[in-house]
């Protein structure tokens, strides 16, 4: 693997890999490149394809682009690599093959996501969850952490988390224990992403995870929402479908390696 | 120009009304996937170079502003 020190590094290398058949699961734009070459950037030229590792401390998790005929390699590593393939069903063949390629090198499937899009519609006005604050960053991380697995969860970096705080981009619920529930999410251009949203297992059943989506949506507007959630996942399932969630034909394939 | 754009846009992922379309990316109607095919095939076309910055929403979510990427890469 080679290290990436800055984006003239790698960026016609990138640029060559925009060509007719390629496939990839690589959409980082300019500002994600400074950020993640500052966390650390690695990558490694196969036959046909091109992998980028981001660091994500013990472990890395992996893009790539492959062009058709492409023989893959990896390059050594002890750590685990994660990656994920997602597309929309008309490309599933194609992004299944990738995996089949992935897979033959020793990375196997250790999850399913399918992703569900809620439309801009009303919702209640009360809620008891809140905005998070920059002071709760170690609640807060501590709680991702606590309830999301570091290798397939997305957890956010420790920069990304405080500047989603700064931002007004969590809503917590609090008890006498601490944090009882978090909401995560990222806001782009046309919609919003709850990113991680879960409840402290001794407040379950109690109708937190609610309150926690009605305060989101209250901070969002109300704005087109999407939500990856683990695919067979039933309760979770069951949760954005009574909130007005449905698959909108997006699912992803988590592959892990090591 | 636009008529060629519109072309590709169409062989790529047909069924859809990109003449109107303001927001081709933001709606989701051209994805992730997609757009690697739609930018080789307007390098192609249009005999110009585009790069990964270019691959942003602003610029490919209308006609109007495909049209403009590949002017501005012509010059």
């Amino acid at each position: 693997m080679r290290k990436i020190e800055n984006f003239a590094q790698i960026s016609d290398l990138l640029n060559a890999q925009l060509k007719k058949g390629v496939i990839t699961n690589n959409f980082l734009r300019g500002e994600d490149y400074t950020r993640e070459i500052e966390n650390g950037l690695y990558i490694h030229e196969a036959d046909g394809a091109l992998l980028l590792f981001r660091e994500r401390g013990d472990h890395l998790v992996m893009t790539f682009y492959l062009h058709p005929g492409a023989v893959l390699s990896l390059p050594e590593t002890d750590r685990p690599v994660v990656t994920e393939l997602s597309c929309r069903a008309k490309d599933a063949e194609v992004m299944a093959n990738a995996a089949e390629q992935f897979c033959a090198l020793g990375f196997r499937q250790v999850l399913r996501r399918t992703r569900r899009t809620r439309k801009p519609e009303a919702f209640p006005a009360e809620t008891t969850a809140v905005p998070a604050k920059p002071e709760d960053f170690e609640d807060v991380s501590h709680f991702l952490s606590e309830h999301f697995s570091a290798l397939t969860g997305c957890l956010p970096t420790a920069d990304n988390l405080r500047e989603n705080l700064a931002n007004g981009h969590t809503v917590i619920t609090r008890d006498e224990k601490g944090v009882s529930g978090v909401l995560h999410f990222a806001v782009s251009r046309a919609s919003t992403e709850i990113r991680h949203l879960a409840v402290r297992a001794d407040c379950r059943g109690r109708g937190l995870a609610g309150e926690l989506l009605t305060a989101y949506l209250r901070v969002t507007d109300g704005a087109k929402s999407q939500v990856w959630a683990r695919t067979g996942n039933a309760p979770a399932e069951h949760f954005y479908e009574q909130h007005g969630y449905r698959p909108d034909g997006w699912t992803s394939a988590v592959l892990q390696y090591n | 120009m636009r008529e060629k754009i519109i072309e590709i846009l169409n062989e790529i992922c047909p069924g859809n009304d990109f003449e109107n379309e303001t927001a081709i990316i933001d709606d989701g109607i051209i994805d992730s996937l997609d757009i690697v095919a739609v930018i080789s095939e307007l390098m192609e076309e249009f005999d110009v170079q585009l790069g990964v910055n270019d691959l942003t929403p602003e610029n490919f979510n209308s006609v109007d502003a495909i049209v403009e990427l590949i002017e501005n890469a012509q010059d």
